[in-house]
């Protein structure tokens, strides 16, 4: 595919590194977040190993929330990730809320569906837009796509303030919200300043069901690579707070539970834990699982949107069509905005009182990349004494290394720019975020 | 009187020097502060720069890592533009200054203006600027003084 504009990719391809064995480098991916690379080990044309290297510092939230209380945890695991914070929040407010024992009003669980809903709309426009788009049109970046084709772009970035305005009305500020408490919110907004949503909704979701044709006309490689799918499952509204943990080979689990069925380790490749089923077998979270496992739950407008596309079976094994997964989930998450917003009756008050208990309080949410579990002990004051954060990109790391070594010997006689660019493209399909995943559970600190 | 510039306020006070624009803010003159339109938007979105009024001169401030603390650097808007930060990360969820300019020049909706940086040291999560940014906090805010007086008489304001 030709590419427009200048390119300033880091160094990347094949070298031959004794006898018939050859590497594959790509030394920096662009256009994911966080710092990462890949390196492919190849023998007889035949990828023999594949590692998706992740080398940005770990980041240590684990043992900062230690010593905390819930609300401060809450605020504090929001910056574990600049774009989507509302998922660290969920999961840690749900968690110690279910301990608690806490049932916040239901006006509360809208407005905390409406905060999720906005920042799915803004991870999900800029990811589409601006970060997978120029690979099926062509381009080097955003830039360039915006240079040839303005529509387009626009379009992105007024999906994206539309998630922008939801988080800061209900957040306080569209990055790193401070809104949610345990129990409900330190405030809510009223009705009338919900309603000024109302117009931006209407033609977020007309802009919406464009992207989701138009995201089904970009042409993806012929690649299927079917792997375990998971993702929470509810039988009333379409995963984001509450649901079971299902898989598409029939797991069903309590949200608290995912370590019953999943850990992580350490390998030397990547500052990140790796996320791998107990049985040893990858799987992959984000919106290719959750349309697959709870595509019944879908705003009517998406599940039309859908399908029309005629890709509902295709989003499950092609990993390129997560352009697509990634566009209905858009849809949905607006339609479902528009509906909370019309629908809102402000809480009698904006946060319930609690008392803490000793014990585990652990969750799971859906992160816009998938599912996001958190773990903490608490003590009789609600204070931390140890935390387990585990982030989709962390999980879906080894699926993401199976795909790219399936997928690595179709483009590796291509020039090296286009292998690089291919190799790109599929990588970022999983929207990888990998300042989430950098972490480490083992850090021990040592006074002397 | 309408304001005779936009300022983009960007940062996050909880992030110490990452803060830096908006105290230097809190020391501009009142006299100056009545000529601008100040939007406080934690980062840049090419939808911030669009919405900047037909004609207006605008600013964009940040806290700059790599540069000594209170070091201010000045460069207009369409240099900046498509530029990436050689001392960050180069690839974000989150589009990067130079990004968001770029995208908005290419669309041609880049506000004529300046991007004021000021160096910090400190970005880790806690509130209040290092000691070294607060020392030099004054001069930042005068040379952000200079520049909404010289933006507003470039757009024919009352400056």
């Amino acid at each position: 595919m030709a590419m427009h504009g200048t390119t300033d990719q880091a160094a990347s391809g094949a070298v031959r590194a004794g006898g018939d064995e050859e590497r594959f480098d790509l030394e920096q991916l662009t256009r994911v977040e966080g710092e990462g690379a890949l390196h492919l080990r190849l023998a007889g044309g035949r990828v023999v190993e594949a590692h998706l290297s992740i080398f940005e510092a770990p980041r240590y939230f684990e043992r900062l929330v230690i010593g905390r209380t819930p609300d401060e945890v809450i605020d504090i695991v929001a910056r574990v990730c600049g774009i989507c914070p509302v998922a660290y929040q969920m999961t840690a407010v749900h968690a110690f809320e279910d301990l608690f024992g806490i049932v916040v009003d239901p006006a509360v669980v809208a407005l905390r569906r409406l905060l999720y809903c906005g920042e799915w709309i803004e991870s999900h426009a800029l990811h589409i837009y601006l970060l997978h788009a120029p690979d099926f049109l062509g381009y080097e970046s955003g830039i360039e796509l915006a240079r040839d084709h303005r529509r387009i772009v626009e379009r992105g970035l007024a999906l994206k303030r539309t998630g922008n305005r939801i988080l800061a009305l209900l957040g306080g500020r569209p990055i790193h919200p401070v809104s949610v408490r345990v129990g409900g919110f330190s405030r809510v907004p009223s009705r009338g300043s919900l309603a000024e949503l109302g117009p931006d909704l209407d033609a977020a979701v007309e802009a919406a069901r464009t992207t989701v044709a138009w995201a089904a006309t970009l042409p993806a490689p012929d690649f299927q690579e079917p792997v375990r799918l998971v993702a929470l499952r509810h039988p009333q509204q379409y995963p984001m707070n509450q649901g079971r943990i299902a898989s598409t080979d029939g797991l069903d689990l309590d949200p608290a539970g995912w370590e019953q069925a999943f850990g992580e380790e350490q390998v030397a490749w990547s500052t990140a834990l790796q996320g791998r089923a107990h049985d040893g077998a990858a799987y992959l979270l984000g919106p290719a699982a959750r349309i697959t496992l709870d595509a019944a739950q879908l705003h009517p407008l998406a599940a039309e949107a859908l399908a029309a596309t005629g890709l509902s079976e295709e989003i499950a094994t092609n990993p390129f069509r997560s352009i697509v997964a990634r566009s209905v989930e858009l849809l949905h998450a607006v339609a479902e905005a528009r509906d909370l917003v019309a629908g809102y009756q402000p809480p009698a008050t904006p946060q319930v009182s609690w008392s803490a208990r000793p014990g585990q309080a652990a969750w799971a949410t859906e992160a816009p990349r998938g599912l996001l579990f958190h773990r903490y002990a608490v003590d009789e004051e609600g204070v931390v004494g140890e935390a387990r954060i585990v982030p989709p990109t962390s999980q879906n790391q080894t699926a993401i290394e199976a795909a790219t070594a399936a997928f690595a010997p179709t483009v590796l006689d291509l020039p090296r720019e286009e292998t690089t660019n291919r190799l790109e493209q599929l990588i970022r399909s999983y929207d990888p975020c990998i300042s989430c995943a950098a972490h480490f559970l083992d850090l021990r600190l040592e006074e002397v | 009187m309408a304001p005779a510039v936009t300022i983009l306020a960007c940062g996050d006070p909880m992030r110490a020097d990452d803060g830096a624009v908006l105290a230097a803010l809190e020391l501009l003159p009142a006299a100056a502060r009545r000529r601008t339109e100040i939007r406080r938007i934690g980062q840049l979105d090419p939808e911030d720069l669009r919405e900047v009024a037909d004609g207006r001169p605008c600013i964009v401030g940040d806290a700059v890592a790599g540069l000594a603390a209170g070091t201010v650097i000045v460069r207009r808007l369409d240099a900046m533009a498509g530029r990436t930060a050689s001392t960050g990360p180069t690839s974000s969820h989150a589009l990067d200054l130079g990004q968001a300019l770029g995208i908005a020049q290419a669309m041609g909706t880049l506000p004529h203006g300046w991007f004021l940086g000021i160096g910090g040291q400190d970005f880790t999560l806690h509130a209040g600027l290092s000691p070294d940014l607060r020392a030099h906090l004054p001069f930042a805010a005068t040379v952000l003084e200079v520049i909404v007086a010289m933006a507003g008489r470039l757009a024919g304001g009352d400056a």
